[in-house]
């Protein structure tokens, strides 16, 4: 059996609808819940990594000058920022990734570090309440992505 | 009296001057205001040139002249022959149309990144790739007309503003694969409801067609002949805007008497798809990729394309198939281009 990383992407390559929420700690495919609250079945697919945020950095440019389509622009809620289509160059628009494969290897990714604890705000962004990367400037991350508000506090 | 040198901010130049008795405050030299130089006002046929220089077109035998009654016009210098730009030259007619320039650069990149993803689609379960009509027919049976009303849409429009790229275009996309289309449909409509469970109310046989029951008695008269009606309503369209209408109230019918993701494409719009696909990808690698057909230099090959759609016989599958070896002989591999893109 796959791992949810790697059968999650294959899912989305062929039209499977997604969305990733942060906060909730929650994967749905399909409309059903491969993650929920944190909690899953089977293996995440990803080792914990020294250096998340590099990796990030990279799948983010992939994100970002990925091949849009009417699929990815009409999705509702995106995390992250990506090109218009009048700013890609030719070859991002003849070979690039799709959009969507883009984004949920970039959210999907994030989401992972969070869960296997690579991604903790206070070693990256301490006393900050975003954190914006010092090489790509529009890859921004949120914390309260990472450490989110609870009722409680 | 005291002299003082200033530099000039604009041209470097050392200027003495005088200096005032008192000075009070010494304004960096930044803050002095400069008489600023007017910037060369351009006349109008030069705001023409610069205007189609900044969309691409190549402007290096366009001049501005001033004719004997002291109005600026466009001159053009072909093959030693000089004559005036009329300003209803296709690219001036569409900068007045849509109040913006288009942009030559872009111009249906669209179309080849389709072509190029299209060419590397693979098969969901083995990984494998599959061929360039499979992945046309992995977009359903609706894409067809979808596609195809959006582009007599957008034909409707540059029939007036721009000639050129329309004529192009209803290459491809016309009457006549409109016709074709809307009559493989009815075929495929007999062929459907040939196979259909025969049911029966009170003893009068019916049919359930996409969820809607039809007394087998009133299959000509409820559906075939309204759809018939609307295929004559094509044939008898004499201009694009008539048959862009005319395909979009087909394609509203197709909505209501029956469609599957899986009924299979016209072969008109798979050939014409191929065609417009191969041609447009074509003109865009020859003309900004540095592509050129074998032995033969860019203004060549563009002539050689033109050549081979000028025959309306040539059909768009064989295009395609020049594109693929158009692809061979410019060493250009896809697949390890996207490998490339993703480092």
């Amino acid at each position: 059996m796959q791992t949810i990383y790697y059968e999650a992407i294959a899912k989305v390559q062929n039209g499977a609808k997604f969305h990733i929420d942060f906060q909730q700690r929650s994967l749905k495919i399909d409309g059903k819940y491969v993650i929920k609250n944190g909690e899953y079945e089977g293996e995440l697919g990803l080792e914990a990594s020294l250096d998340p945020l590099l990796t990030i950095t990279q799948l983010f440019l992939r994100y970002q000058h990925s091949l849009p389509s009417e699929r990815s622009d009409n999705k509702r809620y995106r995390y992250f920022n990506a090109l218009p289509e009048h700013e890609l160059t030719d070859d991002d628009m003849l070979y690039g990734e799709p959009r969507e494969t883009a984004q949920i290897k970039l959210e999907l990714y994030v989401l992972i570090m969070i869960l296997n604890g690579s991604l903790k705000w206070d070693e990256f962004a301490k006393d900050k309440w975003f954190w914006q990367s010092p090489n790509v400037k529009d890859l921004i991350i949120l914390k309260e992505w990472v450490e989110p508000k609870t009722e409680n506090k | 009296m005291k002299k003082l040198s200033v530099k000039c901010p604009k041209c470097g130049t050392n200027i003495k001057i005088n200096a005032p008795e008192v000075v009070a405050v010494i304004a960096p030299v930044a803050a002095i205001p400069v008489a600023t130089f007017p910037a060369k006002k351009l006349n109008d046929a030069e705001a023409k040139i610069e205007a189609l220089r900044s969309a691409g077109v190549n402007v290096a035998n366009l001049f501005s002249i001033r004719g004997t009654n002291g109005a600026y016009e466009v001159g053009r210098l072909n093959d030693g022959q000089f004559s005036v730009v009329p300003d209803d030259d296709p690219i001036f007619a569409a900068i007045k149309a849509s109040r913006t320039i288009p942009d030559r650069r872009l111009f249906r990149r669209w179309i080849m990144a389709q072509v190029f993803h299209m060419l590397t689609e693979k098969d969901y379960k083995t990984g494998k790739p599959i061929s360039f009509t499979a992945a046309l027919r992995r977009k359903g049976y609706k894409y067809q007309w979808e596609m195809v009303v959006e582009e007599l849409r957008v034909q409707v429009k540059l029939f007036n503003n721009d000639p050129e790229n329309y004529a192009e275009r209803n290459r491809w996309f016309n009457r006549g694969v409109v016709i074709q289309m809307a009559t493989d449909y009815i075929k495929l409509v007999k062929e459907i409801v040939g196979k259909l469970r025969i049911r029966r109310c009170k003893g009068v046989p019916y049919v359930r067609l996409d969820g809607t029951d039809i007394f087998v008695d009133d299959l000509q008269t409820k559906v075939y002949a309204p759809l018939e009606k609307l295929v004559k309503s094509i044939k008898n369209t004499r201009n694009p805007g008539a048959l862009h209408k005319a395909a979009a109230n087909f394609y509203q019918a197709v909505k209501t008497t029956c469609l599957f993701f899986d009924m299979e494409q016209s072969k008109a719009f798979k050939d014409a798809y191929k065609g417009a696909g191969a041609f447009f990808t074509l003109k865009n690698l020859i003309l900004f990729h540095d592509c050129v057909f074998p032995k033969m230099n860019q203004e060549a090959s563009i002539a050689y394309l033109n050549y081979l759609v000028s025959d309306k016989d040539f059909e768009g599958y064989k295009l395609f198939g020049v594109l693929k070896d158009f692809l061979i002989a410019n060493h250009i591999d896809i697949e390890a281009k996207q490998r490339e893109w993703c480092k």
